[in-house]
């Protein structure tokens, strides 16, 4: 088993889960390699919150670990599924947040320190999610996976439970609301 | 009174852009080992492999040399019993006589002397 592993990135997901659920030490490892970062950065521009972001990536990954005895291979994606778990937890959250004004989120974390040459790109960053925060929530997840996370719209439809045309209405409708609202700082962002 | 003009929305290829460059966390260590320890507790446990426990005959077998061996005695034995159950005048008694009843001297009597040069080269 160690050895499949040697080329992992040959393996597919299904392949390290079938790993995992036969007893691998490593597969787990891999797995998470694959899966959680783009989980993270997903979840925490849903959420705008780092830590209830990681929270929500440990708990997806958690529901993957007990199912993995029952994964029919070839059945789902095994990514689609995981963002799928990830953005009902998101949502349930959002909806437990419904009370909380947008002021009283905390602004996102910055994840790299304060060089003056990427002051721009940090403004832009803050005003880009900013702007997604003023989305309504599926057409957020729409635009985020689709253009943030590089998911196909069959993918999104999937993780969204809704069909593909649906999913092209969602990222366009919220493209042009971001552009609409973004339209003021063009030049204090220098796009 | 009149309202400013909306400015122009940000052009496609722009928001494009900016939605490509937007920054991505890296899970943290710690998040990493949260997520490992929920694996190591909920990874199935696999059971360890039954060792069949070894018979009689399969000992007396590796003593003789493995199952090959023991398939090589019983062909021949069963050949043998054949043999005898079914073609007994095979041998008869004429002939069994004539081999224990041979000397040294009626053996070498009948050599001629072309025998010693065939022995001799071989």
């Amino acid at each position: 088993m160690d050895m499949a592993l040697d080329h992992s990135s040959q393996v597919t997901d299904d392949a390290l889960l079938a790993l995992y659920a036969a007893g691998d030490p490593l597969a787990a490892s891999e797995l998470t390699a694959r899966l959680a970062p783009r989980l993270l950065s997903f979840a925490n521009r849903m959420l705008r919150d780092l830590a209830e972001a990681e929270d929500v990536v440990q708990d997806t990954m958690l529901r993957l670990w007990k199912m993995a005895p029952d994964w029919v291979p070839g059945a789902a994606k095994l990514s689609t599924w995981t963002f799928r778990v990830a953005s009902n937890l998101c949502t349930d959250r959002l909806r437990k947040k419904r009370g909380v004004g947008l002021d009283d989120i905390a602004e996102p974390v910055s994840e790299t320190p304060g060089v003056e040459a990427q002051l721009m790109q940090d403004e832009r960053a803050t005003a880009l999610d900013a702007a997604l925060q003023t989305l309504p929530d599926r057409q957020r997840q729409a635009v985020v996976l689709r253009h943030i996370e590089g998911l196909s719209n069959p993918d999104i439809a999937e993780i969204l439970e809704i069909s593909t045309e649906a999913v092209e209405s969602l990222t366009a409708r919220g493209k042009r609301a971001l552009a609409a609202t973004l339209a003021s700082r063009k030049e204090e962002l220098g796009l | 009174m009149t309202r400013p003009p909306k400015p122009d929305p940000l052009d496609d290829a722009a928001l494009d852009a900016l939605l490509k460059a937007a920054p991505k966390p890296q899970p943290s260590a710690a998040l990493t080992a949260r997520i490992l320890r929920d694996a190591a507790t909920h990874q199935p446990q696999t059971p360890a492999p039954v060792v069949p426990e070894r018979g009689l005959f399969a000992a007396l077998a590796d003593v003789l040399g493995g199952w090959p061996t023991v398939g090589g005695l019983a062909t021949a034995t069963l050949a043998g019993l054949y043999i005898g159950f079914a073609q007994p005048d095979l041998l008869s008694p004429a002939d069994t006589d004539f081999v224990f009843d041979l000397t040294e001297e009626d053996a070498l009597s009948g050599l001629l002397p072309g025998d010693a040069l065939f022995f001799e080269e071989g």
